[in-house]
């Protein structure tokens, strides 16, 4: 009856061993469900918030959208270039697009100030980078900012490569003509951006900018609802991203 | 002996030092009045909650609303009010100064609240400025773009002649 030291020892491992394979099984089919699921959680990743921009419709000249953004946001006007504040400008197509994937662009194209805004990636860097999560990404898409926890270095703004952000290097109050209640301002020493009008959104309305233009340049929608006009629109025409080949997958696509 | 007599002078002075704030003060403490004027019936939560935890309720409120997008309050009679100090609180407590500063200032805590946000100029705005009052916003805006770029005065004009006509 008496088990001697050798007889004890070679069961307890075999118990260990055999304890062992069965809880390895049992984790891997576990999180192996796991994974699966958390790939699809369906109801809540059903919208992505998009824009098309067809600048064959922009006019040179008309910077409807900018004013009506700029206004609703409480966006500063100073007058030194260094400290501008931007939500939606318009920039040189070299500029916007310096990549070097088109070839003999037209003339014309490359004469007309591009719009640019944040282009709300799909993969943005300017998230990564926040050391405060204050610049996070929304289940519809929006990278939004949560302009409370924004400490003001600016590692967002090296990140991005768009040059969608800015900083208020002075007290934006000031510089703000006429104060539009509904909006917050912002404090010096915080980054500001396109937020895709999500304040508006929540109303169910569109984005200022896209509700002011005259001639429909831009278009607001559901990226992955195939029945929106935004859909249609990247279905029946070609379309390009900015800076492709970084990876970010921008929301934002423009029509040349 | 002749010590004793600057011994307990300077027990008394040190004394009367020492307890100089009790005695000083023989005054009523004048606590702050505040303005208790309401527009609507019901706060969005239990008077004694609110009293001691509103700095904690609207925390939470910045946070749902900035972080989760969740933008309305249920009221406890099940209709619904935006999350917004301006456009709901504000709203029914009409005045920041009476309601907010009095007890602030008595107290000596500063919120940054207004460094960034616009203080409401009638108190407070629409209750809820939902898609009714799209039209009524879109009127402000265009007055407030009108006010602040008078070079695109002119073409909006035009847009709103066009409109009316």
């Amino acid at each position: 009856m008496i088990e001697n030291r050798r007889k004890f020892l070679k069961k307890s491992a075999g118990l260990i061993a055999g304890a062992g394979v069965v809880s390895g099984f049992i984790s891997k089919y576990t999180t192996g469900f796991a994974k699966v699921s958390n790939e699809k959680p369906a109801s809540k990743k059903s919208i992505r918030w998009g824009m098309v921009i067809d600048m064959r419709k922009c006019i040179d000249g008309c910077v409807k959208c900018i004013e009506v953004c700029h206004v609703t946001h409480n966006v500063p006007e100073f007058d030194n270039p260094k400290d501008e504040i931007k939500w939606i400008w318009k920039s040189d197509y070299a500029k916007v697009f310096p990549s070097k994937n088109q070839q003999y662009v037209s003339e014309e194209t490359r004469q007309k100030p591009f719009l640019s805004l944040c282009n709300h990636c799909a993969d943005p860097p300017c998230v990564i980078v926040c050391p405060t999560g204050a610049t996070f990404k929304r289940k519809d898409g929006i990278v939004e900012m949560d302009f409370h926890r924004c400490i003001g270095c600016r590692f967002c703004m090296s990140a991005c490569p768009y040059g969608s952000r800015s900083f208020n290097w002075r007290d934006p109050r000031p510089a703000i003509g006429n104060i539009t209640p509904e909006y917050p301002t912002r404090e010096k020493g915080v980054v500001e951006k396109c937020n895709f009008c999500s304040e508006r959104l929540a109303k169910g309305q569109q984005p200022a900018c896209v509700e002011e233009c005259p001639e429909n340049v831009l278009t607001f929608g559901n990226l992955y609802d195939k029945n929106t006009e935004i859909r249609k629109i990247l279905k029946e025409n070609p379309t390009i991203t900015r800076k492709p080949e970084l990876g970010t997958n921008p929301s934002v696509f423009y029509i040349t | 002996m002749n010590e004793k007599i600057f011994i307990l002078a300077g027990l008394v002075t040190f004394l009367l030092a020492v307890s100089f704030p009790f005695w000083q003060s023989t005054e009523v403490e004048v606590l702050p009045q505040i303005a208790m004027q309401t527009k609507g019936e019901q706060c969005v939560a239990p008077v004694e909650y609110m009293r001691k935890n509103h700095m904690k309720l609207l925390e939470i409120w910045r946070d749902s609303v900035v972080r989760d997008g969740e933008r309305f309050h249920i009221m406890p009679d099940g209709s619904k009010v935006e999350k917004s100090l301006t456009k709901t609180c504000l709203d029914c407590h009409v005045s920041k100064e009476k309601f907010c500063e009095e007890c602030h200032s008595y107290v000596n805590v500063k919120p940054y609240c207004w460094e960034c946000h616009v203080t409401p100029k009638s108190g407070g705005h629409t209750e809820l400025s939902g898609i009714d009052d799209a039209e009524e916003n879109r009127q402000n805006l265009l007055n407030n773009l009108l006010a602040r770029n008078q070079p695109l005065a002119k073409t909006i004009k035009g847009l709103r002649k066009g409109k009316n006509d």
